[in-house]
């Protein structure tokens, strides 16, 4: 019987040796997982950086003048809008975008836009903000959400606003000949209601007429050609090359590649999307087209988060870092709202770029070649 | 075991043989009921050899281990088989119907007698009418089928009602045929078996998974207690399994064991019935019979859920005696007979020896249909096959149906569906309808009450009433006084008027459709054929309302539309232009020109 008892012992250390070290590598590899999954954290302050509580979800940069226009017109003061908005002059670009914080305002609330529009009925920016305004009152009665999270309601009001703004957009753009942006208003007509693309390249004809290199108008038409909505990667990538290829120096539409890179990791995150051949490249390109524009130039905040964010990516981090301190503390852009918690997206890419330049030892970032 | 012969073949040889001598076939049950316990017996047997073998040794850590382990599975083994009670004796007594005396149903208690006789078996005791496409027998045998006992057939309405007679007798044989073999007799032992397996398996499956549970939760109440504490999370730990999981899969070895040998059996019974019923039937009508009658279940489960039932949410069922007896109207209907037709005739799957389940207590219906046909091939056309041709419907058989009808309702339905009110089948759909809209446009009448202070008007008034407030710019004081969605209650500004207009947009459809249903311009209709409701609205309807009810929730408000379109006394498509259609009970007026919607000449 003493040998059944030797024989189990035996089993017995002999488990023992097995398990124990298997067990003890087990739990060694679970703290380290742990450890990878805590988060990291740095002191804002001490790079000068907005802490996160302080982060503007609302805006890509600060602008004041904005600000001040939306409030007054909201108190009903739209000569002021209507100024605002003149002043832009042929820049049809500035118009579009300073078009965009009137409309966020009248898809609020339309009282001044009924009372501009009661006093000079034949004004065609009037009837260009309440006709874009309708566009924007589609989407956000719509929601952001993809069609499967969209009520029949939701649906029903936003084909109901979008009919509606078509026919205003069209009015608004027979007030006014020459300006594109009664046109590009209908691009996110075209999103809605799922246009052909036959249709839409009639449409693109109409706006690239007026203005060939339109950086709203190209942002919006991207959208119209990604997977997401009627087009393909295929077709996004052509459109981005085309434009930002034809682009004239001084422009930023190059930013236009990244835009579409992301777009594409974003559809396909199981892809090594950013490892594909031309990010560097389109990286440096966009990096130039930024050195070249004057600051303050209205459409740079949205190209640096984009640029910080594929420079985090891409690990170049010294680079990123620029980007960063740049942007500042408004972080309402692309990428990061097309994350559920823009803030956490925003923190995440900034705080781990900090840390991984603070390893690397603080480097100056390379010097680019022309 | 034995590889399965396929196709017809096998239904030949099967059919020859018939099915394994009723002795035998009990021996089986019996023995694999004992060997149930002799398992368990066995396996506390061989738990005591261990500890034996353990007791025999010095006496070491690994010894109480063992003797602590043994416990613990001899605990379980007793636990299950023995000391928990067995499931509750299932009513012996069969599914709910309605039970038929001699009596009351004369001719159909002399034919089914006939057919004992000629099958040379003893009659059931009861007959027992029950809802669906079904036919069964039960026999309450003793002492492990020794004493025969009480015998009853089950036969569904939806047979008696779609078979023809001489269908009916094929079944009918079938059945019996079952009695003749002393199939129902096992019936019982073989309950018994299956019951005891069945429970023992459930019961050790429920106890691994409580366990399992049970140490999950614990883990993560650990995890929460130490994460309270302030120290890192417990490490993961692989779940251990208590001895219920293996004694489960032996036990389930078991069942799947007895599973394969008893239904096996019963297919061969299946055949063996097939063959009496061939004998009084003849073997075509026989084959008919089982191609028709999955055909009649699935018109049973259509007729169910889209006629019977489809004024339920409504509170409201077809006549008295008209909740299984419609299913005749529907059989009557040229277009259905036609579908019925056609799945009886369609070529039964084919199904191929893989795909066939071991399990399954009948052999698939096809191998059936072959046996019967190789059956008829090989004999001689008999008197019996001249007679099939005589396509007397089964429910002849029956002394005052619309009686039994209505009796077998009050029998099997529910408190709850006898209670509802009872409407004749043309209404059903129109009044079924109606209280659909009534109950959907309550929130509106209920918010126009409160704005105004007084109750809504009733019937087309209230539109009118309702139509009234918007031409006064009311539209969103009612629709503040509306249920929100939760993306409306979320949203400001113009979004949530957007949101508002929406939902007071489709409640205003609904009273729309509620007023057209009321003065006659829209009608809701049964429809034997085709979907079981069909709309029948002005041609312009349907275009029109959608126009008419923008307008109406547009700002400013435009009701004029909508009013003439429901209200207006000449109605008539929204550019005037059009007769008014036929379907209005009105004349359409004289001085009405011809328009684009011209009145259809009869050809």
């Amino acid at each position: 019987m003493n040998v059944l008892i030797d024989i189990a012992g035996a089993g017995a250390l002999v488990y023992a040796a097995v398990t124990i070290p298997r067990n003890a590598r087990k739990a060694r590899a679970l703290r380290a997982e742990a450890k990878a999954k805590a988060p990291v954290n740095i002191d804002p302050a001490a790079y000068g950086l907005v802490p996160a509580a302080q982060l503007d979800k609302r805006t890509a940069g600060p602008d004041p003048e904005a600000d001040a226009v939306t409030a007054a017109a909201l108190a009903g003061d739209w000569r002021r809008a209507a100024d605002y908005l003149a002043q832009a002059g042929r820049d049809w670009d500035l118009r579009w975008y300073r078009l965009g914080i009137l409309v966020h305002a009248a898809a609020e609330d339309d009282t001044w836009v009924k009372a501009w529009r009661a006093e000079y009925p034949d004004d065609p920016s009037a009837a260009l903000v309440h006709a874009d305004a309708l566009v924007s009152l589609a989407g956000k009665v719509r929601g952001a959400k993809m069609a499967k999270h969209t009520t029949s309601e939701q649906f029903e009001g936003f084909h109901r606003l979008l009919a509606e703004a078509l026919p205003a957009c069209r009015e608004a753009a027979r007030m006014a000949p020459e300006d594109p942006c009664p046109w590009i208003a209908q691009i996110t007509i075209a999103l809605g209601l799922g246009w052909s693309h036959d249709d839409f390249r009639a449409l693109w004809a109409e706006i690239t007429a007026r203005d060939p290199h339109h950086f709203g108008a190209h942002t919006s038409a991207l959208q119209y050609w990604c997977a997401k909505w009627r087009g393909s990667h295929e077709l996004m990538y052509a459109f981005a090359e085309q434009a930002a290829a034809a682009a004239p120096p001084g422009s930023l539409l190059p930013v236009l590649r990244l835009y579409a890179l992301y777009e594409h990791a974003v559809r396909e995150p199981e892809e090594p999307v950013y490892g594909r051949p031309f990010v560097d490249a389109a990286i440096d390109a966009t990096l130039d087209a930024v050195d070249r524009v004057p600051a303050g130039h209205h459409r740079l905040p949205l190209v640096r988060h984009l640029l910080a964010k594929m420079l985090f990516q891409k690990k170049r981090y010294a680079e990123a870092v620029e980007q960063f301190r740049a942007v500042g503390g408004h972080i309402g852009s692309v990428p990061w709202t097309y994350s559920a918690d823009p803030v956490k997206a925003f923190v995440y890419a900034r705080t781990n770029t900090f840390v991984a330049w603070e390893k690397a030892g603080r480097p100056a970032p390379p010097p680019r070649v022309r | 075991m034995r590889p399965r012969p396929v196709g017809r073949a096998a239904a030949e040889q099967a059919a020859e043989r018939g099915a394994p001598g009723a002795s035998l076939r009990a021996a089986l049950a019996l023995g694999l009921l004992l060997g149930f316990y002799l398992l368990a017996l066995l396996l506390l047997v061989a738990v005591a050899a261990l500890d034996v073998v353990l007791a025999r040794g010095t006496f070491t850590v690994v010894t109480v281990q063992g003797y602590l382990g043994s416990l613990a599975v001899a605990w379980c083994v007793l636990r299950v088989v023995v000391l928990s009670r067995g499931p509750k004796k299932e009513e012996r007594t069969g599914p709910p119907g309605l039970s038929l005396t001699p009596r009351e149903q004369p001719e159909l208690w002399r034919h089914v007698r006939e057919l004992a006789e000629r099958v040379r078996t003893r009659p059931p005791g009861e007959i027992r009418i029950v809802p669906g496409a079904v036919a069964m027998v039960q026999e309450d045998a003793r002492l492990l089928g020794l004493v025969p006992g009480e015998r009853r057939l089950f036969l569904g309405v939806a047979l008696l009602l779609g078979l023809p007679e001489a269908e009916l007798d094929a079944v009918l044989g079938h059945e019996l045929g079952h009695y003749a073999h002393h199939d129902t007799r096992l019936g019982n032992l073989v309950a018994a078996l299956r019951g005891r397996l069945e429970h023992t398996v459930t019961t050790l499956r429920e106890r691994a998974a409580r366990e399992e549970a049970e140490e999950k939760a614990e883990f993560a109440a650990k995890a929460a207690r130490r994460r309270a504490e302030g120290k890192p999370p417990p490490l993961k730990r692989a779940r251990t399994r208590g001895p219920d999981h293996y004694l489960a899969l032996v036990f389930t070895a078991y069942a799947k064991l007895c599973l394969r040998l008893t239904e096996a059996v019963s297919r061969r019974q299946e055949y063996a019935a097939d063959l009496v019923a061939a004998r009084i039937a003849g073997p075509g009508t026989t084959a008919d019979a089982l191609r028709r009658i999955p055909a009649l279940e699935a018109a049973d489960d259509l007729y169910l859920n889209s006629y019977a039932l489809m004024g339920w949410d409504a509170g409201l069922l077809p006549p008295e005696g008209q909740f299984y007896g419609g299913f005749a109207l529907l059989l009557a209907d040229g277009t259905r007979r036609a579908q019925l037709e056609a799945l009886a005739r369609e070529p039964l799957p084919e199904e191929t020896s893989e795909a066939r389940s071991p399990y399954a207590s009948h052999p698939p219906t096809a191998d059936r249909v072959e046996a019967l046909t190789a059956l008829a091939a090989s004999s001689a056309p008999s008197g019996d096959d001249t007679l099939v041709l005589v396509r007397r419907p089964a429910a002849t058989l029956l002394q005052a149906p619309e009686r039994l009808l209505a009796d077998l309702e009050q029998a099997t339905l529910s408190q709850e569906a006898l209670a509802k009110r009872r409407v004749p089948w043309a209404e059903l759909p129109w009044q079924a309808r109606r209280e659909t809209f009534a109950r959907e446009t309550e929130p509106l009448l209920a918010a126009v009450a409160r704005l105004t202070g007084t109750p809504a008007p009733s019937g087309a008034a209230a539109l009118h009433h309702l139509l009234d407030l918007l031409d006064h710019g009311l539209l969103h004081d009612l629709a503040a006084r509306l249920p929100q969605s939760e993306q409306a209650a979320r949203s400001s500004g113009r979004a949530a008027r957007e949101f508002a207009r929406t939902a007071f947009r489709s409640a205003l459809r609904q009273l729309a459709l509620r007023t057209a249903l009321e003065t006659g311009l829209c009608r809701w209709e049964l429809c034997w054929a085709g979907p079981p409701v069909r709309q029948t609205a002005p041609p312009w309807f349907g275009e029109d309302l959608p126009r008419a009810l923008d307008l109406a929730v547009a700002e400013p408000a435009v009701t004029a539309p909508l009013r003439t379109l429901l209200l207006g006394s000449a109605r008539g498509p929204l550019d005037g232009t059009g007769p008014a259609p036929l379907t209005i009970p009105q004349p359409p007026p004289a001085s009405s020109p011809g328009g684009p919607y011209p009145r259809k000449d009869p050809v």
